[in-house]
C-alpha cells in the first residue's frame, strides 16, 4: 500500500530513532502462524541472530490483558 | 486511513510496547532474559533509545531470574505498600482509581477494549497502556489496527503526561536495578513515540 506523504516522515524518524537492530529483534519475534492474526501482514523473514519467535510470541500473549 | 498490511516500524511499535507490558505485569523468567540477552544490538549508537536497548540487553545477560523477581516483588507487588505504583491517576491526581481512569475507561469503550475477566490490575496500570497501544496499532482478533490520529489521542490523553514522573521515580529507587534499566527504554521509547506523534500532526497543517 503506497504511503501517504505526511506518513513518511514518521516512518523514517522511528527507523533512525529505533534503529534496525531494534526493530529487527522485535519484528523477529512475531510467529508466522501468529495467534493474534495481524490481517495482511506477511510471514516475517528470519533475522540473524534471533530465533524462537513462538515462544517469545508466547510470552507476550502472557501479557494479553485487553 | 486504516492500513490492511502494517510496516516493519509499526510492527516494531506494537512489539515493543507488548514487551514493555509483559515486564510491567511480571518479571522476566530465565527464557525471556536468555533471548533478551542474545537480541541483536546496534554497536555505536547513540540514539537514546538504542543505548537503553543495549543496556537492557546486557542487563539481562547478568541478571538472574530469581533476582529480577525479587526485585520485582519489592518494587510493585510488596504486601505493605508497593514502592512504586504506576497508575496514571496515581502520578496525575495523587490517588489512585480517580478521574483519569474514568476518563480511560471511557475512551476504552469507545475503541471496544475492556478488561479482560480476571485481569488483576486497574486499566491504568502502565503495563495496561502499553497493551492497549499495541492493539491501536497492529489490532487484536477482530480489532483493526487504528489510525495513528487515533493512536496519538491515545497516547496524549492516557500516557504522555505522567508517564517521565513515574519512570523517574521507579528508576529512583535503590532496589530498582534491572528495572532501572527497563525505565530507561520505557523512557526513551515513550520520548519517541511522543516526537513521532508531533511529526504527524504537524505534517498535517
Amino acid at each position: 500500500m503506497e504511503l501517504t506523504p505526511p506518513d513518511r516522515p514518521r516512518r523514517a524518524f522511528l527507523r533512525a530513532a529505533a534503529g534496525a537492530s531494534l526493530l529487527g529483534a522485535l519484528a523477529g519475534a512475531r510467529a508466522p502462524a501468529a495467534a493474534t492474526p495481524a490481517a495482511g501482514a506477511a510471514a516475517p523473514t528470519a533475522k540473524a541472530g534471533y530465533h524462537e519467535t513462538e515462544h517469545i510470541r508466547t510470552y507476550y500473549r502472557s501479557a494479553r490483558y485487553w | 486511513m486504516e492500513r490492511a498490511s502494517t510496516d516493519a516500524e509499526e510492527q516494531g511499535r506494537a512489539d515493543l510496547y507488548a514487551l514493555l507490558a509483559r515486564l510491567l505485569f511480571a518479571p522476566p523468567d530465565a527464557y525471556l532474559l536468555q533471548q533478551l540477552a542474545a537480541a541483536p544490538v546496534r554497536m555505536g549508537s547513540s540514539q537514546p533509545l538504542e543505548v537503553a536497548w543495549a543496556a537492557l540487553t546486557r542487563g539481562c545477560a547478568t541478571t538472574h531470574a530469581a533476582d529480577a523477581t525479587a526485585e520485582f516483588d519489592a518494587l510493585f507487588v510488596s504486601i505493605d505498600a508497593p514502592r512504586i505504583n504506576p497508575f496514571a491517576s496515581l502520578y496525575l491526581t495523587g490517588f489512585l482509581n480517580e478521574k483519569p481512569l474514568v476518563a480511560l475507561r471511557d475512551d476504552l469503550a469507545r475503541l471496544g477494549l475492556a478488561r479482560r475477566h480476571g485481569a488483576g490490575e486497574m486499566e491504568d496500570h502502565m503495563g495496561a497502556l502499553c497493551e492497549a497501544m499495541r492493539v491501536l496499532i497492529v489490532g487484536s482478533g477482530i480489532r483493526q489496527p487504528q489510525s495513528v490520529e487515533v493512536q496519538r489521542a491515545f497516547f496524549e490523553a492516557h500516557l504522555a503526561s505522567w508517564y517521565a514522573s513515574c519512570l523517574n521515580e521507579l528508576r529512583s529507587v535503590p532496589e530498582a536495578r534491572f528495572y532501572r534499566l527497563v525505565a530507561d527504554l520505557a523512557e526513551a521509547f515513550f520520548d519517541v513515540e511522543a516526537l513521532a506523534f508531533e511529526l504527524e500532526a504537524s505534517s498535517w497543517n
